[in-house]
C-alpha cells in the first residue's frame, strides 16, 4: 500500500515543508501550549546558569573588566585625542560597551544551541510535540536577561568612575532597551553560527573575530579619526553605527560650551566621514576632529 | 525486500502496522544512507532493524521521528505521514537516540520533570510522573544526583525512562546497547523486555546478531540503505545456520585430537571443527540441537574431559556471509575509499 493513496492531492510535498513543518492538516501547537513550553525551557535554561555559575560570573565581570581596561589603560592616550581627559573618554565608551552587551547576548546564544545541540539534548526536544521555536525564544529570554544584569552593572560601575549622563533617565532606559534589541535582532546571525559549527568554541572563536574589531574599531572603544580604505569600509559596513540620519538615537551627546561631549555610537551612531551633515546623530569626536560641531539641526546650545 | 505480511483478516491494508515505511529514500550528498527501505512494525511487536555501522539504521530512525526529512518514499508512523502531519506524529512516539540524549548538566529527576513539563502535564502530574519513570527504571536513589555522575547503564535508563514519559504508542531504540559492558547491556534488555511485556511497539536498531534474537520478534536485516534480508528472527537464523558450538577440553593438549576426532566421525552435517589455540577451544559450526548432542556424545565416548561447552550465534559478519556472500567490513571500506577519491579529486 502507498500512502500516496491516502494524502491529500492537493499539495506538493515541497509546499508543505517550513521552518514550522506547517502542514494543512497537521495540528498546531497553541497559543497557551506555547507559552507553557517556552516557561519550562527558559527554566531549564535558567537552571544551566545554576548549575554554572561561572557564566554568570563572566556575565558580571566583564562589564567591570572592560570598563576599567578601557577608561584606565586606553583612556588617557584616547581622551587626550578627543581634547580631553579620561572622563571624556569614559563617557564615550561606555555607551559602547552597552552595544557591546548587546552583541554579547547574540554569541551566548549561539553557543548555548551548539552546546545543546552537540548534547543530543536537542534531538529529544524536536522529536517532542513542541513548537521548534520556543527552544531558541527561551533562550533568547534567558539571555536577554544576563544581558540585563550585565548592562546594570556596566552603567553602576561608570556612574562610579565618572560617567555624565547628559540625558534623563529615560532616555538612558531607552539606550539599553535598544542595545538589548539591536543584540537580539542579531542573534539569528549567531544561531546561525551555532547551527553551523562543530563546537561551541568554534562559534565563540568566530564570534569573537566577528565582534572584537567590530567593537574596538568600531563600536566606539576608539574613537575614528584617521582611517581610510579598508578600514573605514569596515567601518561603513558594520550595523552597530548607523549613518547619520537614519540610526536611530535614544543616547545623545552633545558639545557643551567649550568642552565637547563625546557621543556614542553604537547607540548613537554617525556617518563619520561627515557627507551627510543634516544628520540627527550627532558624532562629537568629528566635531572635535573636523571642527563641524554645531551642524545637527536638533542641537541645542548648551552652557 | 517488502514485508507487508497483513493477515487475511484486516480489513483495511496496514491495520495493526504502528509504523509502515515503503520506499523511503535519503541521499547525504553522493551517500545513500537509505535506498529504498520497506518496513512494518505491528502494534505490540518488537521489530529489530540489523546492520553495521553505516548501514541507515540511525538515519532510518531520524526519519520516522520527524528529526530528517526523507528525500522520497513514504512513511507513517501511527497513521500519520513524516511529512504531512509531524506534530501529530510526534505526540506518537519516543525516541532513544543513539547518543544519550539526557541534560547532563541535571539530575535525573530534572530530566524527567522538564519532559513532563513540555509534553503538556501539569507541574503536579509531571513531578508524579518523574518520580514514578525513577521508580520503575531502578533510579530512585540516584534521583537527585547530576546525570552527568551517572553511569553508562544509568545514563541509558534515564534515556528510555524520558523517551517513556509521554507513554508513547510506539518506541524507537538505536542502538540502545552500543559500548555498553555485558553487564550494563542486560540491565538495558531487561528493561526493554519489561516495556514490550506492558505493550509497547519497540522499532530497535541493533549491530548485534544476540540483541536481536533477544528482544526482537521480527528482524530487518539492512546494508547500504537497503533491507538485505526480513523476517521472523527463528527464520532468518534458520538462513543464516544456526550456532558455533564451543567446546574447551580440560587438557589444552588435546585440542587438536579433539579437531580430529571430530572430523573423523564425519557426523552428519557437521564439518569445518577448527581449533583455537589461543582461547583453548574448539569450534565447530552446527545447525541443530541434535547435532549439539550427537557431538557430546561422541567426545564422551572417545574419553575426552569436557571442561566448558557454550554455543554463540553468528556474529553478524557471519550472517552478512550468509546472506551476501560478501562481508560487512567490505562495504564500509568501499565507502571510505570512494570518501578518500572524493577529497583527492
Ligand atoms: N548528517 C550526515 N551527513 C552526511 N552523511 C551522513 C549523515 N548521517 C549519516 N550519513 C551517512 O549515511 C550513511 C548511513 O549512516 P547511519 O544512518 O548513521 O548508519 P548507522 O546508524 O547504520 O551506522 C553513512 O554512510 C553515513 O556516513
Ligand atoms: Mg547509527
Amino acid at each position: 500500500m502507498s500512502a500516496a493513496t491516502i494524502t491529500a492531492p492537493d499539495k506538493a510535498p515541497d509546499q508543505q515543508r517550513g521552518p514550522t513543518g506547517g502542514a494543512s492538516d497537521d495540528v498546531r501547537i497553541g497559543l497557551r501550549g506555547n507559552l507553557r513550553h517556552i516557561g519550562a525551557l527558559a527554566r531549564r535554561n535558567v537552571m544551566q546558569i545554576k548549575q554554572d555559575p561561572g557564566s554568570m560570573v563572566d556575565a558580571m565581570l566583564m562589564p567591570i573588566i572592560f570598563t576599567l581596561l578601557f577608561v584606565y589603560v586606553f583612556g588617557g592616550a584616547v581622551g587626550g585625542s578627543l581634547g580631553g581627559n579620561g572622563d571624556v573618554y569614559t563617557n564615550y565608551v561606555i555607551p559602547g560597551l552597552l552595544a557591546m552587551g548587546g552583541l554579547n547576548i547574540a554569541m551566548s546564544v549561539g553557543t548555548g544551541i551548539n552546546d545543546d545541540f552537540s548534547m543530543g539534548v536537542m534531538d529529544r526536544f524536536r522529536t517532542m510535540p513542541i513548537a521548534r521555536s520556543s527552544v531558541l525564544v527561551a533562550k533568547l529570554i534567558v539571555e536577554g536577561g544576563r544581558m540585563l544584569v550585565s548592562s546594570t552593572i556596566l552603567l553602576l560601575v561608570a556612574f562610579i568612575i565618572g560617567f555624565d549622563l547628559k540625558k534623563g533617565p529615560l532616555e538612558l532606559l531607552a539606550a539599553a532597551g535598544l542595545a538589548l534589541a539591536f543584540g537580539t535582532s542579531l542573534t539569528w546571525i549567531f544561531m546561525l553560527l551555532g547551527l553551523s559549527m562543530k563546537t561551541p568554541q568554534a562559534v565563540q572563536g568566530i564570534g569573537f573575530l566577528i565582534l572584537m574589531p567590530l567593537a574596538v574599531r568600531v563600536l566606539g572603544v576608539r574613537p575614528d579619526r584617521d582611517d581610510a580604505g579598508l578600514v573605514a569600509g569596515v567601518h561603513r559596513l558594520q550595523p552597530a553605527v548607523q549613518p547619520r540620519g537614519r540610526g536611530p538615537r535614544p543616547v545623545q551627546r552633545r558639545g557643551r560650551g567649550g568642552r565637547p561631549g563625546v557621543g556614542h555610537a553604537g547607540l548613537v551612531g554617525g556617518d563619520h566621514r561627515g557627507d551627510r551633515p543634516a544628520g540627527g546623530a550627532q558624532v562629537p569626536h568629528e566635531d572635535l576632529s573636523r571642527g563641524r560641531a554645531g551642524q545637527s539641526p536638533d542641537r541645542r546650545p548648551r552652557g | 525486500m517488502t514485508r507487508s505480511q497483513n493477515s487475511p483478516h484486516e480489513t483495511s491494508p496496514g491495520r495493526g502496522n504502528v509504523v509502515e515505511v515503503r520506499g523511503l529514500v535519503k541521499h547525504y550528498g553522493t551517500t545513500k544512507a537509505l535506498d529504498g527501505v520497506d518496513l512494518d512494525v505491528k502494534e505490540g511487536t518488537v521489530v529489530g532493524v540489523l546492520g553495521p555501522n553505516g548501514a541507515g539504521k540511525t538515519t532510518l530512525v531520524r526519519c520516522l521521528s520527524t528529526l530528517v526529512e526523507p528525500d522520497s518514499g513514504s512513511a507513517r508512523v501511527a497513521g500519520f505521514d513524516v511529512r504531512r502531519q509531524p506534530r501529530q506524529l510526534r505526540r506518537a512516539i519516543g525516541l532513544t537516540g543513539q547518543y544519550a540524549s539526557v541534560d547532563e548538566k541535571f539530575s535525573g529527576w530534572e530530566n524527567l520533570y522538564m519532559i513532563g513539563g513540555l509534553l503538556d502535564l501539569s507541574r503536579r502530574a509531571a513531578r508524579k510522573r518523574a518520580d514514578d519513570m525513577l521508580e520503575r527504571f531502578s533510579l530512585t536513589e540516584a534521583a537527585k544526583r547530576q546525570a552527568a555522575q551517572y553511569s553508562g547503564g544509568m545514563r541509558r535508563r534515564l534515556d528510555l525512562a524520558a523517551s517513556m514519559i509521554g507513554n508513547p504508542q510506539v518506541l524507537y531504540l538505536d542502538e540502545p546497547t552500543t559500548g555498553l559492558d555485558p553487564r550494563t547491556r542486560n540491565e538495558v534488555w531487561e528493561e526493554v523486555r519489561r516495556m514490550v511485556g506492558d505493550g509497547a511497539t519497540v522499532l530497535l536498531t541493533t549491530q548485534y546478531m544476540e540483541e536481536a534474537e533477544q528482544l526482537a520478534n521480527e528482524l530487518t536485516v539492512i546494508d547500504r540503505g537497503q533491507v538485505i534480508a526480513g523476517g521472523q528472527v527463528a527464520e532468518l537464523k534458520a538462513k543464516v545456520g544456526g550456532r558455533t558450538l564451543q567446546i574447551r577440553p580440560a587438557d589444552p593438549e588435546q585440542l587438536h585430537r579433539m579437531v580430529g576426532a571430530v572430523a573423523q566421525a564425519g557426523l552428519e552435517g557437521v564439518a569445518g571443527a577448527r581449533a583455537d589455540e589461543a582461547e583453548g577451544l574448539v569450534s565447530v559450526p552446527i545447525v541443530s540441537d541434535e547435532q549439539l548432542t550427537a557431538l557430546v556424545g561422541l567426545l564422551s565416548q572417545r574419553g575426552f574431559t569436557i571442561s566448558s561447552i557454550d554455543t554463540h550465534l553468528p556474529s553478524l559478519d557471519e550472517v552478512f556471509l550468509a546472506i551476501t556472500g560478501r562481508k560487512t567490513s567490505d562495504a564500509e571500506q568501499g565507502q571510505d575509499q570512494n570518501k578518500l577519491e572524493e577529497v583527492a579529486a
